[in-house]
């Protein structure tokens, strides 16, 4: 079966690129210095995922998963701080106003900001699920917060060669029977844009049960992210995972320290092949890499290109 | 006890002065100026004066001028928070460098690997549990001491509680060959969990409570902003308290425990279990509240978990002032929130008033002014209650 690598989700800034964020924070340095930080530490990640299927620029430059979009989608503002999920690090709330629009006179600009080519390998990006979103903004329903970002995406679709959805809420949170509704929708028509490019769901923090499980393999998207950190793979087991689909198989552990084995994880990739027969499997994080240090993170990534491309 | 006591949660910024002596940069006569402007603010005079002859050397400073620097910042901080009416005080944790790290830095077993985002541009740096933790040195005597010789005010020590410690931490030791995605190692995993949560409390936390304890500290809060950052683990940060506080909740000291940025509604019913062992729950609220004056609960959205804390014979310290903005709150908002607590809760004695957070991003300018208000806030909620405070 083919093995696809690849990382997800906001990686961790190095710490040089921290303290000139920092520094820039404090009137030490200027917007110059701060930008080619941020093009040195991208250029160090760029050369840190040679060899892996997928590549992205690791979001180096958000602040968090929503923020850009504040920049962007007119009377959106930002606002206090929430926790993010089960973790040590806050996201700020967004505050939708009345009538939000995406402001097309700077959507060029800000993708070319926001998204940036890697060397090699397939280039994705990386985008917050609007269930995510609804998750820290106030004032807006899923159906408003799905429509702009399915305009945004649209702008994004013809630069890259797949599209990530991180998406912790559906799995940690839940979905109404009304939000499965809006998220089909989503879900099928950014596949629809993307034709054969292809559209990845990742779930994370927490094990999604039958119902959950029946609903996300149901999502006309190509592959599912599972945290194996939090999913066991026996739930799984209840279920006849379509062979048309793929798993990402979130096996890094983005929350801890420890250096996977590389046994380890090809015997688990193994099991969930050989059980499951998916069509293909994404092996990843299992959630965003930025609650590592980068010393850490960039560790794990070493044992994930050390992977086979088959098993 | 006096009704609606006023206290800081614990940090406040390191001044510039004493950040760039320590860490060799240059200080800029804007530097110089704000140390001048506290030591003349707060009345310090030959303590200003001393620091002054330390800054304007710029060069070759010695070890020890950099221990004055920080008894200094220790003592400006005690100060200031004394001249804005605090009734307990500490020295805003100008011995400490962070809170985790403070405590990781004096402890065998860990391993500091580099920094991980909080929030926008703010790091702290992590380290993982590598062999089993002990304590290297009690890590809060000598502050206690400090500032004991600061002021005849009632002190109260914050102290980095055992699940935060953990929680914050990664886990090599515990964890190590244990397994993912399937559940017999879901399983293992909790066992490691607890049992590493056991540990900090018992042989880092619990000693250094005990420690202060025996120097004479009578008000102790336990910093614990992790406690419900996972839904399925609240009851083991409940019994991580127990642990920690054991049998010397039999002591004098008044217990404290502070939350924040948490969704406080899964501690219940959990806490409890702390009932008869912890006195005051202290958590943030004012970071979710409006800015409108009035007592009305559409306008007190920040606080309505003070619903489900009724029912309990806890004391409850309420967040009346956003540590993440500048915004300055009037007094008369910092009354409203009071007063629209004390309503509910039916008893002015079992209401503390502090602010959010620790203070540690807002300038001393700053956060002075919003001390000030929130204790003329204080002020003018027992007026309007009757109480002498």
């Amino acid at each position: 079966m083919r093995i696809y690598k690849s990382l997800n989700g906001l990686y961790p800034r190095g710490e040089k690129l921290i303290k000139v964020t920092r520094d820039y924070d404090r009137g030490r340095v200027d917007e110059t210095q701060l930008v080619e930080a941020y093009e040195a530490d991208m250029q160090a990640l760029f050369k840190l995922q040679e060899g892996l299927d997928l590549q992205y620029d690791g979001l180096l430059n958000w602040q968090d998963l929503l923020r850009p979009f504040v920049e962007i989608w007119d009377t959106v503002r930002v606002d206090g701080l929430v926790r993010y999920y089960e973790t040590n690090t806050f996201f700020r709330v967004i505050e939708f106003g009345d009538n939000v629009r995406l402001n097309e006179s700077q959507i060029e600009p800000w993708v070319d900001k926001y998204f940036h080519k890697p060397h090699g390998g397939l280039w994705f990006a990386y985008l917050p699920a609007p269930t995510l979103v609804r998750r820290f903004a106030k004032g807006a329903t899923l159906k408003v917060i799905a429509d702009i970002m399915l305009e945004t995406t649209h702008y994004i679709i013809p630069k890259v060669d797949a599209i990530y959805f991180g998406d912790p809420s559906l799995v940690y949170d839940g979905v109404s029977a009304d939000d499965m509704q809006v998220l089909r929708k989503f879900y099928a028509m950014v596949k629809r844009e993307l034709g054969s490019k292809l559209l990845l769901l990742m779930t994370y923090f927490a094990s999604p049960d039958e119902e959950k499980l029946n609903f996300l393999v149901s999502l006309e998207v190509d592959a599912i992210g599972l945290d194996f950190v939090h999913t066991e793979y026996e739930v799984l087991k209840s279920l006849r995972w379509p062979h048309d689909k793929g798993i990402a198989a979130g096996v890094f552990d983005t929350e801890n320290s420890l250096i996977e084995s590389p046994n380890a994880v090809i015997q688990f990739v193994q099991m969930l092949a050989e059980e499951l027969n998916p069509q293909f499997i994404v092996v990843t994080g299992s959630s965003d890499w930025h609650f590592l240090p980068r010393t850490c993170a960039d560790k794990k990534v070493q044992v994930l290109k050390s992977l086979p491309k088959a098993i | 006890m006096k009704p609606l006591v006023t206290h800081e949660i614990g940090s406040l910024a390191k001044p510039n002065w004493r950040v760039k002596l320590l860490t060799g940069r240059p200080l800029t006569d804007t530097d110089i100026e704000d140390a001048k402007y506290w030591a003349t603010q707060l009345g310090l005079k030959s303590e200003g004066d001393e620091l002054l002859s330390i800054l304007h050397k710029r060069k070759e400073i010695s070890d020890q001028d950099k221990q004055r620097v920080i008894h200094i910042s220790s003592l400006f901080a005690t100060k200031l928070l004394e001249r804005a009416g605090l009734d307990l005080l500490f020295d805003g944790e100008q011995h400490r460098i962070e809170m985790y790290e403070h405590v990781i830095r004096n402890v065998e077993g860990f391993k500091f690997y580099g920094h991980v985002r909080s929030f926008d541009n703010k790091y702290y740096r992590r380290a993982a549990c590598v062999y089993r933790p002990s304590l290297k040195r009690y890590y809060h005597l000598d502050e206690f001491n400090t500032v004991k010789g600061f002021t005849s005010k009632p002190i109260k020590v914050p102290v980095t509680g055992a699940y935060t410690v953990v929680d914050w931490s990664f886990d090599e030791y515990y964890m190590k060959n244990v397994a993912i995605g399937t559940r017999t190692a879901h399983e293992a995993r909790h066992v490691a969990r607890v049992r590493f949560l056991k540990d900090v409390a018992e042989r880092i936390v619990k000693p250094n409570l005990k420690s202060l304890i025996d120097a004479g500290a009578k008000y102790i809060q336990l910093d614990e902003p992790a406690a419900t950052t996972k839904r399925d683990e609240v009851g083991n940060f409940i019994d991580t308290v127990i642990w920690t506080i054991g049998e010397l909740k039999h002591t004098d000291v008044f217990w404290s425990i502070h939350i924040c940025f948490s969704n406080y509604s899964m501690l219940f019913p959990h806490i409890e279990k702390l009932q008869g062992i912890v006195h005051e729950l202290h958590f943030e609220y004012a970071n979710r509240d409006t800015k409108q004056l009035g007592r009305h609960p559409d306008v007190r959205i920040g606080y309505d978990v003070i619903n489900q804390l009724k029912g309990y014979n806890f004391v409850v310290g309420i967040g009346t002032i956003d540590v993440h903005t500048d915004y300055v709150e009037p007094p008369e908002l910092v009354r409203d929130r009071i007063l629209y607590v004390v309503d509910i809760i039916g008893d002015p004695y079992r209401v503390f008033v502090a602010p959010d957070c620790g203070l540690r991003t807002r300038s001393w300018r700053v956060a002075y002014q919003k001390l000030r208000n929130m204790v003329e806030g204080r002020n003018l909620a027992a007026r309007e209650l009757g109480l002498t405070v």
